[in-house]
């Protein structure tokens, strides 16, 4: 909150509710994505599964990382978005292999 | 415990990189970013929502980001896509376009809900999340036809 220069009350604000609202499809959507990339390489188990959510986690990591560097963000910011990318994304891959 | 290196191995895996396409995958990636972030495309925009005065994006200081850290990333996902591609068995333009489209696609997800959280201004949204879309479109295409 304090990298990205929000204060307590921006997190009560209708913007807010909006981010939380919207998170819920559009990492829906990403799971959908990283099931058809697992169906479309036959990984059925959740090793596997969770390499491919981690790789393409990390591809994402790689594209963020040349956006904070343009935009001379905080490297502690940039530590704390990736992070969340890699685990969310690894984590993601792993419970659709347990399922698939 | 004892570590030992396979140097064979090594080269093997360096020998099956493909070094022309990823490289002009690389350059394509470089070049759109050029473009898009031209004072006359999108540049003076991204410069405002970003909150960067001139002389932070002066040419010099861009072109020191972009071989230190923009190049050697941009490598390495070229590799990567170009290794999706060959596990998919993927080969042609239209393959790596969509694949690479794909993987734009994770990115500017991502990036949603990131700017999302951080109240970051729509507009640069759409600058950043069609950077990376196009870049990857093209690096695919450019991987999938050399493929």
């Amino acid at each position: 909150m304090q990298l990205v220069g929000l204060e307590p009350e921006d997190m009560k604000s209708v913007r807010s509710r909006n981010a939380m609202f919207w998170n819920l499809p559009i990492t829906f959507f990403i799971a959908a994505n990283i099931a058809a990339f697992c169906k479309h390489f036959d990984y059925d188990t959740p090793a596997k599964a969770f390499l491919v959510g981690y790789d393409l986690g990390l591809i994402i990591c790689l594209f963020l990382a040349i956006h904070y560097l343009y935009e001379q963000r905080p490297l502690a910011l940039y530590g704390i978005t990736a992070g969340y990318t890699i685990v969310s994304m690894s984590a993601m891959g792993l419970v659709i292999g347990m399922i698939l | 415990m004892t570590i030992t290196l396979n140097f064979p191995n090594f080269i093997g895996l360096l020998t099956d990189i493909e070094w022309i396409s990823n490289i002009l995958a690389v350059g394509v990636a470089l070049t759109i970013g050029v473009v898009w972030y031209h004072a006359r495309v999108f540049g003076t925009v991204w410069r405002r929502l970003a909150h960067l005065e001139l002389q932070d994006v002066s040419l010099k200081q861009r072109a020191k980001t972009a071989l230190i850290w923009q190049t050697p990333m941009l490598f390495i996902l070229a590799v990567d896509m170009t290794a999706f591609l060959r596990h998919l068995q993927w080969h042609g333009a239209l393959s790596g376009l969509i694949l690479g489209y794909n993987f734009g696609l994770f990115v500017a997800l991502f990036i949603a809900i990131h700017y999302l959280y951080d109240m970051r201004p729509a507009k640069l949204f759409f600058i950043t999340a069609g950077y990376s879309m196009v870049a990857l479109s093209a690096m695919g295409f450019v991987i999938g036809a050399m493929l």
